[in-house]
């Protein structure tokens, strides 16, 4: 699944009606928008730091009883500031840098995304200077920090299009959304391919089968770890770890299910 | 996972460069022979090294590149779940930190956060440290654990520095390990007997299934017999024995091919040891590669290390020795204490 943060309305609209998402309103504590599979989402985190950490916050909290934390993939998609000629250019940043503390942040740039990197400032307030070297916005950090308390550095992907060069008093909605626009198919592309890159779950065992074959067997809370382990391994070696668990006949004593363990890890090994 | 290997970048399409660093010669090397790769000004190696959460296995398909300085303790004493080869004095050091190989079962995947490569480029410190140690005792040391210093030696030319060290280090004697299949090292170097190459041999269908991206059985060989061939000191290690079900067959073939080619008299030891690792590193890896067969192995636990079950341990090694010992005496094989 993946996960989009913009902080307005203005940067995710292009992305909204590219996407093919629709408003929906299970999460009432951010305003959110998904397509019809519900694989992507999208929420409006509003402007600066704090807004985008918690907004973020709430969307991955909720989604994580909901689905496994490694099929989410969190993008911040928005503007930033930068020099007058890179003005219109889409970046995925490989550093963030937090302004106010100086602390600095990694993803991980793992995917082919074929875009241009850059490292960003993530500032508390609108930048006049700007340095060479970077791009700036009021998000970045808060997004990345928010979101790597859940998810691995490969899963946060930071993708910011310049739509001025420190002159904010011109950036209006429209200079917002039209920057966004500009670049809506690489930053689909983008989506799509890292749409592929979610990991399903694998070996899952089935809790209510084990449950039962545990008690069946007496086992106690180490005993338990141990089989879960070599169900695990079973699953991994082609075996099925239903069957194995339909088996299980029922024992009288903790000695009579050890023993039954023992039989089964020498038939797995 | 229906992930294609092409969504990924490149290995070391990325690095990652501390500050300090910048101007230090093997920095301006590298960074001019990976002109292409993206590089990322960082203030300390484990800014990035550290991060919390990281994917190892996602990270193994396009692995990063880190240069940075080494500070603090540089050389360590030998860990007793390793090898000493009767050597008083064990230690090793880590100039680099992971390896370009992907061997599943590898504790460095439960001892380091991440699969990125580390690469301090300050080997000279390690160096000073090291004589130090020298001055008044013979040292035995193990440079190439933490790590698979040949298959890296393109990028950091190493493996001639330590050796053009150790022969003025007449205290010095050090083991590099590897799994690599690389026989060009050889040309450039001057053969020292207290320099041990060291070739870990495993079944190939061990190699297929669990030790990723190391050269085949065949080429360790072709390796080892061309290291000896031109004067340099080998040493073979069976080390770690990993199960299979057919681990009689398996083993005893591996050792046939070995020495069908590698003259027995020419090597200068052995070591046998089954797989073991710390409890805690396994639990790490098991949590990260939860669809590694390996690492999700029902291993026995014993004051907190796992191997495999104590029966199965004592036949595979006990096997193993049988058929070494048809070729090579049993005073040249050193055995695991684990």
């Amino acid at each position: 699944m993946i996960v989009i943060c913009c902080a307005l309305y203005f940067e995710a609209k292009p992305v909204i009606t590219a996407l093919d998402l629709r408003r929906c309103n299970e999460n009432r504590f951010v305003e959110e928008y998904a397509n019809e599979d519900n694989t992507i989402r999208l929420i409006i985190t509003g402007v600066g730091e704090v807004k985008a950490a918690s907004s973020c916050s709430a969307e991955l909290t909720y989604l994580s009883f909901l689905y496994p934390q490694t099929t989410i993939h969190l993008v911040n998609v928005g503007t930033c500031a930068g020099r007058e000629d890179v003005k219109g250019e889409l970046f995925v940043i490989n550093k963030i840098t937090e302004q106010n503390t100086g602390r600095d942040f990694y993803p991980d740039m793992l995917y082919r995304v074929n875009l241009k990197e850059m490292p960003i400032i993530c500032s508390s307030k609108p930048v006049k200077d700007i340095e060479s070297d970077f791009v700036y916005d009021m998000e970045s950090s808060g997004i990345f920090t928010s979101g790597s308390s859940l998810l691995s550095p490969d899963r946060i992907t930071i993708l910011k299009a310049v739509s001025d060069s420190g002159d904010f008093e011109e950036v209006t909605p429209k200079v917002i959304k039209r920057t966004i626009e500009g670049k809506i198919d690489q930053i689909k592309d983008v989506i799509l391919l890292l749409q592929t890159t979610t990991i399903g779950e694998n070996n899952k065992i089935d809790s209510d089968k084990f449950e039962k074959a545990c008690n069946r067997l007496c086992l106690t809370t180490a005993m338990q770890n141990n089989f879960k382990q070599l169900l695990k391994y079973a699953s991994l070696t082609g075996k099925n770890t239903d069957d194995i668990l339909d088996k299980m006949p029922e024992v009288t004593s903790k000695k009579q299910g050890k023993e039954i363990l023992d039989e089964l890890r020498n038939e797995l090994i | 996972m229906n992930l294609e290997m092409n969504s990924f970048n490149l290995p070391l399409s990325h690095i990652y460069v501390e500050k300090g660093i910048k101007d230090n010669p093997l920095t301006e090397f590298i960074l001019n022979k990976y002109h292409k790769a993206n590089v990322i000004e960082i203030n300390h190696y484990k800014d990035v090294f550290s991060r919390q959460r990281q994917n190892i296995v996602n990270q193994r398909k396009s692995q990063a590149l880190i240069l940075a300085r080494k500070e603090g303790e540089l050389v360590y004493k030998g860990s007793p779940m390793c090898q000493d080869f009767d050597n008083e004095n064990f230690y090793y050091t880590s100039c680099t930190m992971n390896c370009i190989f992907d061997c599943e079962y590898c504790y460095l995947k439960g001892m380091y956060p991440t699969s990125n490569i580390v690469v301090f480029v300050n080997i000279e410190d390690i160096f000073e440290e090291v004589s130090k140690l020298c001055k008044e005792r013979k040292i035995y040391l193990c440079v190439s654990y933490d790590t698979d210093l040949i298959a890296l030696d393109n990028l950091t030319n190493y493996i001639g520095k330590w050796v053009e060290f150790v022969s003025g280090e007449p205290n010095l004697t050090i083991e590099i390990r590897t799994k690599s299949h690389r026989k060009d090292i050889y040309d450039k170097l001057i053969p020292n007997s207290r320099v041990i190459f060291a070739y870990t041999m495993s079944p190939e269908e061990v190699i297929n299934e669990y030790e990723h991206k190391t050269a085949s059985l065949k080429d360790r060989i072709d390796a080892a017999d061309y290291a000896i061939s031109k004067g340099f000191t080998v040493r073979l290690c069976f080390d770690p024995m990993i199960y299979c079900k057919d681990f009689k067959t398996q083993y005893e073939n591996m050792v046939n091919m070995v020495f069908n080619r590698i003259s027995c008299q020419k090597i200068r030891d052995i070591s046998v040891g089954s797989f073991r690792i710390s409890s805690d590193y396994l639990k790490v890896m098991r949590h990260k590669m939860p669809d590694s067969a390996i690492c999700q192995f029902p291993f026995e636990t014993v004051d907190g290390i796992c191997t495999f079950p104590s029966k199965i341990k004592l036949q595979m090694e006990e096997h193993l020795i049988g058929c070494l010992t048809k070729y090579i005496d049993e005073s040249k094989i050193f055995r695991a204490d684990y």
